[in-house]
């Protein structure tokens, strides 16, 4: 439990209550899984924090039927994703927009695409182009610490498939990128 | 290629590719680059999921979830209970709305007028008797008023659920003031879910029977509700 996640629950919650004590935990673990899975779709920190927070808020409304952390959090991951989809398509649509107002207007669409490298962003590309299946277990598998078994738990699925996700995605992605292939140094 | 990188390959299949990456040299590079590649996406990817939210997070958190009912508060109210509470609401207002039109017709007791609707002395444990002051806005006041021992002209009684006082005066009060239409919540308090319908029965001499069969179907006046 990181210093910032324990201090999140305290005035919400009444001390000495069991539901409070479970309450507190799960929310002192998880904000920091729902903020990477919606990086992992929206690579903009502060819209994931305000997705983060979202699934949070629905999470503590739904608390009594999540209190086991094997449900608990596989919901949390599921919500955030959805919140996280739900997100980047209303941010497509406002870019569109804005990208169109910005080229009427004759300004370069440079800034945003700016920040990342062209490889970085080939990879987003790759990414977004995935199915969602394939998407939500390459995401999760890259999140710090999960091997394929904890993204299966949080996921519900099987292990197995959950290998052949991660193997279908990775191998979708490397054939979108193989133009890349030379520039990449070998080690 | 690219299957091998990305762990597509059975153990024999990886041993024959290693055996033969071993000693043809544009296969090995080829296989060094695949690689390459699948560990420069998986390190792209893992930074782009390596943030923190930032320490103002929590404390934005902590002041919506502060704004948040309790959840072990309603979320442990099973649903029914709802729409008994709902339904108990619903009973009250048919009382509180039918209570003045039958009140000029019944004579006032010696007690200050105080009437009793229901069982009357016989209080069933669960619930307790309260007043109900019909026409009156400052009801609250009166039904103090009228505990306290004061003369308060109290038409009658209505039994409340304990620590619903408070809800049956505010619906009291809201219907009074015209906020809820409380000739619309008899209604509902008194429609059925599901009226009976009665229909009669003709039933044919067993001497007719032999004549031809009769199914349900075509059996006079029979009509089966399933």
């Amino acid at each position: 439990m990181d210093a910032m996640a324990c201090s999140i629950a305290g005035p919400a919650v009444r001390s000495g209550d069991s539901l409070a004590r479970e309450l507190e935990a799960c929310l002192a673990e998880c904000p920091r899984l729902a903020h990477r899975v919606a990086l992992g779709v929206l690579r903009n920190p502060t819209e994931a924090e305000d997705v983060a927070q979202e699934a949070m808020l629905r999470a503590y409304r739904n608390f009594a039927q999540l209190r086991e952390r094997e449900r608990f959090r596989p919901w949390l991951v599921r919500t955030a994703w959805r919140l996280a989809l739900d997100a980047r398509r209303a941010a497509g649509r406002r870019e569109r927009h804005e990208l169109a107002a910005a080229e009427a207007r004759g300004e370069p669409e440079a800034e945003a695409l700016a920040a990342a490298s062209e490889f970085e962003r080939h990879v987003a590309a790759a990414l977004d182009a995935l199915p969602d299946k394939l998407r939500l277990v390459m995401v999760l598998a890259a999140i710090e610490g999960y091997n394929t078994r904890e993204v299966a738990s949080l996921v519900g699925i099987p292990e197995g498939t959950v290998k052949t996700r991660l193997f279908r995605a990775r191998q979708q992605m490397a054939e979108r990128l193989q133009c890349f292939v030379k520039n990449i140094p070998v080690g | 290629m690219t299957a091998a990188a990305a762990g597509g390959l059975s153990a024999g299949q990886q041993a024959e590719l290693r055996a033969h990456a071993s000693c043809c040299a544009a296969c090995a590079r080829e296989l060094e680059a695949a690689r390459a590649l699948a560990t420069a996406i998986k390190g792209t990817i893992e930074t782009m999921v390596s943030g923190e939210p930032r320490p103002e997070f929590a404390a934005r958190l902590r002041a919506r979830l502060s704004a948040e009912q309790e959840p072990s508060r309603w979320s442990r109210v099973p649903r029914f209970a709802v729409g008994a509470g709902l339904a108990a609401a619903a009973l009250l207002a048919a009382l509180l709305i039918r209570a003045p039109m039958r009140e000029p017709a019944r004579p006032a007791s010696a007690a200050g007028g105080q009437q009793t609707i229901g069982p009357g002395p016989a209080v069933s444990a669960p619930f307790a008797r309260a007043e109900r002051l019909p026409e009156a806005s400052d009801s609250r006041a009166k039904v103090r008023a009228a505990r306290a021992g004061r003369s308060t002209a109290l038409p009658f009684e209505v039994l409340v659920p304990p620590n619903q006082l408070a809800a049956a005066l505010e619906l009291n009060d809201a219907v009074n003031a015209g906020r809820v239409d409380g000739e619309r919540l008899v209604e509902l308090a008194q429609q059925p879910a599901s009226p009976l319908k009665w229909e009669s029965l003709e039933i044919e001499p067993l001497d007719h029977a032999s004549e031809g069969a009769v199914t349900p179907a075509s059996g006079p006046g029979l009509a089966l509700p399933f």
